[in-house]
């Protein structure tokens, strides 16, 4: 076989896109320890911390396992089709095939976005059905619109909703009932704001908010680590910090003049930073929001997927009965990918038109939060 | 250069290789044969002198329809007339054998500066067959057809390894130097920049001190900083001047050569001789990487000989000019006059992952170009987009495909989309 010759240029960064996902996927693996450590230490009601840790476990094996069985068994094609007819390539080519298709990083991330109620074989069924739906079925890794982890993530929450709780075992429908019962167990902040109103978002310290110590999805309260591991992947070029924090400003200042519209005085900026703080706003921004293959290309588009993104959650959390609003944002954000691609055009290095739409569209996200503050004043806190 | 929320702003500072190559002065060859073309830009040119002629160094050998001359390089007799592989393609070639003798066929040289006119000037500069050393082998003189404000002196050389202009450079500066009074004259420009990176200390001290001897000329010495593509025409012209131009230097009244196109020049003007020689950085896999002086259209394999062969065994290829622009060859080829190095690296296949959209190619794009999505476009065969993409303002440094992490032929692709626009708006037109 005569290959074609090297076309210039004739040196390549050394960095690969294979390096890049593997420090992402360290990265998701030390936040996924420290949520493992939290639960054998903390541990749950009902259940022992040690049955806690070892659902966790549980949780990541499943999760990767049936992130990469769809992989196997996507790519045994190969073995009918590719030529020549040596079983060595063949075999070689499979795993090539599997290993860069990432699939275990889509189940990582998907089992940090659970939370540990739900049973082992409705993570197999969300974490095949990321895989292979929103994955493979578009054309494998970077042809898909959808970023699969949450896509799983959204089966998950409509398939299972009584299973998304924050502690082991069934006892969704007696709990409400239950007056005696601490309602914080069992369900994640978004819910208790949505079902008891602004005032539960002050039920924790801050200073637990900030280290992680409560409940919620498996990797998404631990806010000091997210935080610490962003920054180091936007050192490393592996993310885009424009995509995270113009999302986060973006809440964030959302917020902020919703809680001035309830009233709350100088309260409003904890509020906000508490709303920033809850739910899954932070493991979103940094580890979904940027993934590459789903965003925009250029760096206008970036800041404009953010601030579309940032304008649902707002829309979704305050007006729908969905209150974990995250996933669903990003998930029509996705939509608009190749749209935005495709309205920017040519060169990029016209400025004033960028600051000017970004900014009509910041005034958007505002304009969300300031409508609800307004129209609900007087909410206690 | 900084952060910046839209813009491509990320200026990157590529290794590249020169510590040792900088240090060691030049050397220099004399081959046994020169392969001299026979055609430039794809058409034959007006032959004066065939097989059997005794020709010196600077005879005229040949003349193309603009009476643009090709001189020979060395002295000997012409031997035979055949196809050779040039560095830019396949073409008739005579085959002149070396007699090492050194026989020169002189010109004029020009008188002092106030004697001479612009006419004798410009004359002098096309019928010394100079073109634009910098690698892309324009004919200087159509650079001379208008007048000018600015001149630039491009000795930046950002390709890695090349280290050939710095050598020279500091060696001949004063050749530099002489090809500037005439030059100011021709064009009526008033200021000279002299651009170098602020890497290459030796050669803007030089530079430095020589202009201090000659302060009519007006010269300023502007350091660069390291990063890649600063020696492209539009990098130096936005850096120093702060202007931007749609398709040449000249429409903000610039002129940009580089340093080693005003040495020979300087050469010309002062001597008589016409460029004919060329200094060429051998690098890369080979057992003494050097940059050696060789009269023009020497065989590649030669000069690798020349610096002791390949350094390793497996298969490897030849690049003719720098790593991030130059073309590879797997057979060999005769250098041109503007083949500023010949590199020798392994051949081999690296597997490209797919695009995964990452737009690290937006963000480093020296024109603010999207190679990624003008990739994307170029797969559909959309002509439309890759028009309303301006495919066509790629200047074809190869950075996209340098900082690409899934190792994609970008740069490529960004070309034959680049082919299709030009194409396609040639077509509007008629």
């Amino acid at each position: 076989m005569m290959m074609q010759i090297a076309k210039a240029p004739h040196m390549r960064k050394k960095r690969t896109t294979f390096s890049m996902m593997m420090e992402l996927f360290v990265c998701l693996l030390i936040l996924y320890a420290v949520s493992l450590t939290f639960y054998f230490l903390k541990g749950g009601p009902h259940f022992s911390n040690v049955q806690y840790g070892l659902y966790a476990l549980q949780n990541l094996g499943i999760g990767l396992l049936f992130a990469v069985l769809p992989d196997l068994l996507w790519y045994l094609s190969i073995f009918v089709q590719m030529r020549p007819d040596y079983f060595e390539v063949k075999i070689k080519e499979y795993f090539y095939k599997v290993i860069h298709s990432y699939s275990y990083i889509t189940g990582l991330i998907l089992v940090l976005l659970l939370p540990i109620g739900l049973e082992w074989y409705e993570i197999a069924i969300s974490a095949f059905f990321a895989t292979f739906v929103a994955k493979l079925v578009f054309g494998g890794f970077g042809s898909n619109i959808f970023n699969p982890a949450i896509v799983g993530r959204v089966f998950a929450q409509i398939a299972f909703p009584a299973h998304m709780t924050t502690y082991l075992g069934d006892f969704g429908p007696s709990l409400s009932n239950d007056v005696s019962y601490n309602i914080t167990v069992g369900a994640t902040i978004p819910r208790q704001v949505a079902s008891h109103g602004f005032s539960s978002l002050f039920d924790i310290p801050l200073w637990k908010m900030f280290i992680g110590d409560y409940y919620g999805a498996l990797g998404e309260t631990f806010a000091y680590i997210i935080i610490i591991l962003a920054i180091y992947l936007a050192i490393r070029k592996i993310i885009d910090l424009r995509l995270t924090i113009t999302y986060l400003v973006a809440i964030y200042l959302s917020s902020l003049l919703m809680f001035v519209g309830f009233g709350a005085g100088l309260t409003a900026f904890e509020g906000a930073f508490r709303y920033v703080l809850m739910g899954g706003v932070l493991f979103g921004a940094v580890f979904c929001l940027t993934d590459p293959v789903t965003s925009p290309t250029s760096k206008f588009g970036k800041v404009l997927f953010a601030l579309i993104a940032a304008f649902f959650t707002m829309v979704i959390r305050l007006y729908t009965p969905a209150p974990e609003g995250v996933a669903y944002s990003i998930l029509i954000a996705n939509i608009f990918t190749p749209l935005i691609d495709k309205c920017i055009k040519g060169k990029t290095d016209k400025v004033l038109v960028p600051y000017l739409v970004s900014f009509v569209f910041l005034l958007a996200v505002l304009s969300v939060g300031l409508a609800y503050g307004y129209t609900n004043t007087g909410v206690s806190l | 250069m900084g952060f910046h929320l839209f813009k491509s702003s990320e200026k990157l500072t590529i290794p590249d290789n020169k510590e040792e190559l900088l240090k060691k002065p030049y050397t220099k060859f004399d081959p046994e044969f020169v392969y001299v073309p026979l055609s430039r830009n794809g058409k034959p040119l007006r032959e004066i002198r065939g097989v059997g002629d005794y020709v010196a160094r600077g005879t005229l050998l040949a003349l193309d329809d603009d009476n643009f001359p090709i001189y020979s390089s060395v002295s000997g007799y012409i031997k035979d007339k055949k196809e050779m592989d040039f560095a830019n393609g396949h073409m008739m070639a005579l085959v002149i054998q070396n007699d090492h003798k050194h026989t020169f066929e002189l010109r004029k040289p020009l008188g002092k500066v106030a004697d001479v006119s612009k006419e004798e000037i410009y004359k002098t500069i096309k019928y010394s067959g100079c073109i634009g050393f910098g690698g892309a082998g324009f004919p200087t003189y159509k650079k001379y057809q208008k007048p000018a404000q600015y001149l630039f002196i491009n000795a930046v050389e950002c390709e890695p390894y090349l280290a050939c202009d710095y050598l020279m450079g500091i060696s001949h500066i004063n050749l530099v130097f002489a090809a500037i009074p005439y030059l100011l004259k021709l064009t009526g420009a008033k200021k000279v920049y002299f651009v170098a990176k602020e890497r290459h200390e030796l050669l803007i001290e030089e530079a430095i001190n020589e202009s201090k001897k000659h302060p009519s000329y007006h010269v300023e010495v502007v350091k660069v900083p390291d990063v890649y593509p600063m020696g492209y025409e539009r990098s130096i012209i936005s850096y120093v001047l702060h202007k931007k131009y749609d398709k040449l230097p000249i429409e903000v009244g610039a002129i940009v050569n580089n340093i080693y196109t005003y040495m020979m020049l300087g050469e010309r003007f002062i001597y008589g001789t016409v460029p004919v020689s060329r200094c060429i950085t051998v690098a890369g896999l080979v057992k003494k990487p050097q940059s050696v002086l060789t009269p023009a259209w020497t065989l590649a394999s030669d000069l690798i000989k020349f610096c002791g062969g390949r350094s390793t065994k497996r298969p490897t290829m030849v690049v003719d000019g720098g790593p991030m622009a130059g073309k590879a060859h797997r057979n060999d080829f005769v250098t041109c006059l503007e083949t500023n190095g010949v590199l020798v690296f392994r051949d081999k296949y690296v597997r490209p992952e797919p695009c995964w959209h990452c737009g690290d190619c937006c963000s480093n794009c020296p024109m603010d170009l999207q190679p990624v999505q003008i990739q994307m476009a170029l797969k559909s065969k959309d002509i439309d987009r890759l028009i309303t993409l301006e495919a066509d303002k790629c200047i074809n440094c190869g950075l996209c495909s340098y900082v690409c992490p899934a190792h994609i032929d970008v740069s490529n692709n960004v070309q034959i989309a680049k082919a299709l626009v030009i194409k396609a708006k040639r077509g509007e037109k008629k």
